[in-house]
């Protein structure tokens, strides 16, 4: 069954058709709360609010949007209202604490070569959301600039020193991971 | 001209390597977001009958959940998501329910060649690619064994139309397939051997 399918029953309230498209774009909107919130309970907590909220704003999605650049900003939304509570919180002394690099999972695998986790978020907010929506939602850029409430232009800028600056966090973290690296073109999408 | 070449494509991987979440907390999750049907079907004519089926589907989707921390072994620390045998995908990425095979299974990542957009599925041993625009089965190839190993290893490109198709878990071994012009490439373990070679369908 296709998404449209999907959204026309979900939004007259068939619960197995909610159900499907929940399970069809978890992964993502979980990926796009931990890349966002970058501690992992926070970007649980960060994700669980997200399903929710797309669950309570189901009824009146119009579709002047694609559905996944609707779920993917309120996913979005979720992850920023979250960083901003824990700004909120008092800070740990150990800046450690906050990249939660505790348990030794699949996380830990990746940031032992490339830490991106930590690389991202040393990022200020706009750029690290801009690049989370652009290589983990996969959204073109005019989906992002619909998402964030920005001129394309502004994405555009945003994916460039969001880039520049993770290059170099990750550079100055480890010469040896990124610094021989060749850079290969990924396949064209769909920019404007 | 995209200028998505600025980005190295083992960082974009690596952004994408979010595990999965484990099979009680997707439930929890989504058990706990249709618990928010219940409101919205008061206010409409046949709330009874979606009363019903939310609540189905949550008593229905939370014994799974309960049935699965139950009865599945305890998992290894950097195991990625397994259940009965089948991975879950590493990168999560736009899913396509229609390409989607039958049972269990979790998508890999998508790709491209001769203008043809590809996904590529894992699920019980078996990797599907599925040509994304008709989602007709181009191949099923069988997975190959290898040592378990959670480290995520980002493979060396030797080509520039080469492309990361993406990772994912299967028999306790973290794999990456790699698309090239001729192969889809698999590697794995710490310094990302080569699995073995698929011809490209």
């Amino acid at each position: 069954m296709d998404d449209d399918l999907l959204i026309r029953k979900a939004k007259k309230g068939d619960a197995a058709a909610i159900d499907a498209l929940l399970r069809t774009h978890y992964d993502t909107v979980r990926a796009v709360c931990h890349r966002i919130v970058v501690n992992k309970s926070d970007a649980e907590d960060a994700t669980q609010v997200a399903l929710i909220s797309i669950v309570r704003a189901l009824p009146q999605f119009d579709g002047r949007s694609k559905f996944s650049t609707w779920i993917y900003r309120i996913a979005t939304n979720a992850a920023l209202d979250e960083v901003r509570r824990i700004r909120r919180r008092p800070m740990p002394t150990d800046k450690e604490a906050v990249y939660d690099t505790a348990t030794p999972d699949a996380t830990a695998a990746v940031d032992a070569q490339i830490d991106v986790s930590g690389a991202l978020a040393q990022l200020p907010e706009e750029y690290r959301t801009t690049l989370v929506l652009r290589h983990v939602a996969d959204l073109d850029y005019e989906e992002i600039a619909v998402i964030q409430g920005v001129p394309v232009g502004t994405v555009r800028s945003r994916l460039a020193r969001g880039r520049a600056q993770l290059a170099e966090i990750l550079g100055n973290q480890d010469p040896d991971s990124l610094r021989h690296t060749r850079v290969i073109p990924l396949p064209e999408r769909g920019t404007p | 001209m995209s200028d998505d070449n600025e980005l190295d494509p083992r960082i974009v991987s690596a952004m994408r390597a979010v595990p999965p979440a484990s099979d009680s907390l997707r439930e929890q999750h989504i058990a706990a977001a249709l618990a928010e049907i219940s409101p919205v079907s008061a206010r409409r004519p046949f709330n009874t009958w979606l009363s019903a089926a939310a609540a189905v589907v949550v008593l229905l989707v939370g014994g799974n959940a309960l049935y699965g921390s139950l009865s599945s072994s305890e998992r290894t620390p950097g195991e990625l998501a397994v259940r009965n045998g089948v991975a879950t995908t590493t990168i999560p990425v736009k899913a396509s329910a229609a390409c989607r095979p039958s049972g269990d299974s979790g998508r890999v990542g998508n790709y491209e060649l001769n203008n043809q957009k590809r996904e590529v599925w894992a699920s019980n041993g078996t990797l599907f690619v599925y040509a994304s625009d008709t989602c007709e089965e181009l191949a099923t190839l069988d997975i190959a064994d290898a040592p378990p190993s959670d480290v995520v290893c980002t493979p060396s490109l030797v080509d520039a139309t080469d492309s990361i198709i993406g990772g994912y878990t299967m028999g306790g071994a973290y794999r990456v397939l790699v698309n090239t012009s001729t192969h889809i490439v698999e590697y794995s373990g710490k310094s990302c051997s080569l699995l073995t070679k698929y011809p490209q369908p």
